[in-house]
C-alpha cells in the first residue's frame, strides 16, 4: 500500500518548523529518519494530514562526546553515533551495544536518535539506555521555548512521551557514569524488534557492585528502572548465587504483556536472563 | 476490547458529585480531545480526537445516558463513534457508582472500550488498553481537581482481550 494523501512541509529552520507545528492540524506529524513513521504511513496505520520534514533544519545533527557526558542532536543518525561512540573512550559501552541492535545497518543509516526516542516504542533499545543512565531530553516549542525532561519522566507509555503536540525534541543527553555498562537483548531474528532487552550499569570494586542501574525494554509499556532488583545487588558481592537472586527479582519486578511475538511468561523469564547476562559481561561472574 | 476500572476519591459530598456528573456539557473539557456539538435530552452528539504517537483518529458519534439511578447514585453512559478517515469504529460503555467515604465521595468507574478497524488490527496489544487507561486517568484527575481533591487515586487497572 501507499500512504494516504498528506501535505508535505520542508522547513529550513527550527523556527519555521516550530511555527508549522503550532499552526498545522492536530494530526500533523514530524518526519525525522522515517524508519518508524513511513512504514506506518505505507500501511495506513497512521494517516497524518501533514508531514513536517526536519531534514533541512540546521544544528540538530551534532553530537558531542566528552568527559562530562554525551549530547546528541535529535537528527543524528544511529550509524553516525555508532561511529562516534566507537572512536571514543568516554561513551558508555551499553550505548554502543544498544545502537548495534537497532534494526539493520540500512535502517541505522537513516534512523535518528531523536526520532527513535520520540517514537517511544516499548521494544526500543535506546529509551532503556537513557532511563538506566539518567539521561535528559530537551524539547522546544514556539510559545514556551526550551525545557528539559528527565528520561524517566519522558517515556509515558506506548508511543507516548512528555513531548507536547507543539514541541520538537532537539537534543538528548547522557551524564557521565563512573562504572561499567552493558546492553543485552534477545530477538527472534537479528534485526527484529527486541522481545526483551536490559541495560545494566554498576561500579565494581573487586566484585562489590555499587550505583547499580537496571532498566528494561520490551517488558511493559515503557522502559523502567527496576529499583527493587537494583537493591538486591547494591553494595553486595557478586556471585553466581547472587545473580540468580537478582534474576528472580527482575522477573518478579516486570509486568510484561503477552502479544503476537512472545507470552508474558516468556518475557518475564527472559528478563531475568538478560540482566544476569549483562552483569556477567560487566563483572565476569558467570551466570 | 478493553476493560478499565478506576476508583478515586473527591472531597465533595456525594450529592454534589452526583449533580456535577449529570452536567455532561460541563464535563466535556475533562475529556482531552472531546468536543460537544449538540445536545438532545440525554443524547449528546460530539467528537473525540485521539492521538497515540503518529496514529490519530477522530471519532464522530453520540453518547447517551442509558441508565440513571439517583437513589443509588449509579449511572451508565453508552457512546459510539466512527473515524471516517481511518475507517475505525469505537464504542464505550461507562458505568459509575458513587459512595460516601469520610467527608467525601468515592467514585468507581467501570469502562468498557471496543475498537474495530485498522487501529485495532495494529498488532501491538496493549496500545488500546493503555490509551483507554490514559483517557480514564486524565478524566478522573480533572474531575478530582474540579470537585476538590480527596486521597490520591490509584492508577487505573486495565485488561485487554487479545
Amino acid at each position: 500500500m501507499k500512504p494516504a494523501p498528506f501535505d508535505y512541509f520542508d522547513p529550513s529552520s527550527l523556527q519555521e518548523a516550530l511555527e508549522l507545528l503550532a499552526d498545522l492540524s492536530w494530526d500533523a506529524s514530524l518526519l525525522a529518519g522515517g524508519q518508524s513513521l513511513i512504514p506506518m504511513l505505507n500501511m495506513r496505520i497512521a494517516r497524518p494530514s501533514a508531514l513536517i520534514d526536519l531534514r533541512r533544519v540546521p544544528g540538530l545533527d551534532r553530537s558531542d562526546i566528552g568527559a562530562d557526558g554525551i549530547r546528541i542532536g535529535a537528527m543524528v543518525r544511529a550509524a553516525s553515533l555508532e561511529r562516534s561512540v566507537a572512536s571514543s573512550d568516554s561513551a558508555p559501552t551499553c550505548l554502543r551495544q544498544a545502537l548495534r541492535e537497532i534494526g539493520h545497518p540500512q535502517i541505522r543509516n537513516r534512523t535518528t536518535i531523536g526520532g527513535n526516542l520520540a517514537h517511544a516504542d516499548p521494544a526500543s533499545e535506546l529509551p532503556a539506555v537513557f532511563v538506566a543512565l539518567g539521561g535528559t531530553m530537551t524539547l522546544v516549542s514556539k510559545d514556551r521555548g526550551e525545557r528539559s525532561v528527565p528520561a524517566e519522566e519522558f517515556f509515558q507509555g506506548v508511543f507516548s512521551t512528555a513531548r507536547e503536540p507543539d514541541e520538537i525534541l532537539v537534543e538528548a543527553s547522557l551524564p557521565t557514569y563512573p562504572g561499567r555498562t552493558a546492553f543485552v537483548e534477545v530477538a527472534r531474528r537479528p534485526g527484529d524488534f527486541s522481545l526483551v532487552g536490559a541495560c545494566v550499569a554498576a561500579v565494581l570494586e573487586e566484585l562489590v557492585a555499587r550505583e547499580v542501574r537496571i532498566a528494561m525494554c520490551g517488558t511493559g509499556d515503557r522502559p523502567r528502572r527496576l529499583r527493587e532488583a537494583e537493591a538486591v545487588i547494591e553494595g553486595a558481592v557478586l556471585s553466581a548465587e547472587r545473580l540468580r537472586e537478582l534474576a528472580d527479582a527482575v522477573s518478579a519486578g516486570v509486568q510484561p504483556r503477552s502479544d503476537l511475538h512472545a507470552s508474558d511468561e516468556y518475557r518475564r523469564a527472559v528478563a531475568g536472563v538478560m540482566v544476569r547476562r549483562a552483569l556477567e559481561r560487566i563483572s565476569g561472574v558467570p551466570s | 476490547m478493553a476493560e478499565i476500572t478506576q476508583t478515586f476519591d473527591v472531597s465533595a459530598p456525594t450529592p454534589i458529585v452526583w449533580a456535577a456528573l449529570q452536567d455532561v456539557p460541563a464535563l466535556v473539557p475533562c475529556m482531552p480531545g472531546a468536543a460537544l456539538l449538540q445536545v438532545d435530552g440525554d443524547t449528546y452528539i460530539g467528537r473525540l480526537r485521539v492521538k497515540v504517537g503518529p496514529i490519530a483518529a477522530e471519532f464522530e458519534g453520540t453518547a447517551r445516558v442509558v441508565e440513571r439511578d439517583e437513589a443509588r447514585h449509579r449511572a451508565r453512559i453508552e457512546a459510539s463513534g466512527v473515524d471516517r478517515r481511518g475507517g475505525n469504529r469505537g464504542s464505550a460503555s461507562v458505568e459509575y457508582q458513587l459512595s460516601p467515604v469520610d467527608a467525601g465521595t468515592r467514585v468507581a468507574l467501570l469502562a468498557d472500550y471496543r475498537l474495530r478497524g485498522p487501529m485495532a488490527q495494529f498488532g501491538r496489544t496493549g496500545l488500546i488498553a493503555d490509551m483507554s487507561a490514559k483517557l480514564t486517568r486524565e478524566f478522573a484527575e480533572c474531575l478530582r481537581h474540579r470537585l476538590g481533591e480527596g486521597t490520591a487515586s490509584e492508577p487505573p487497572r486495565s485488561e485487554e482481550e487479545p
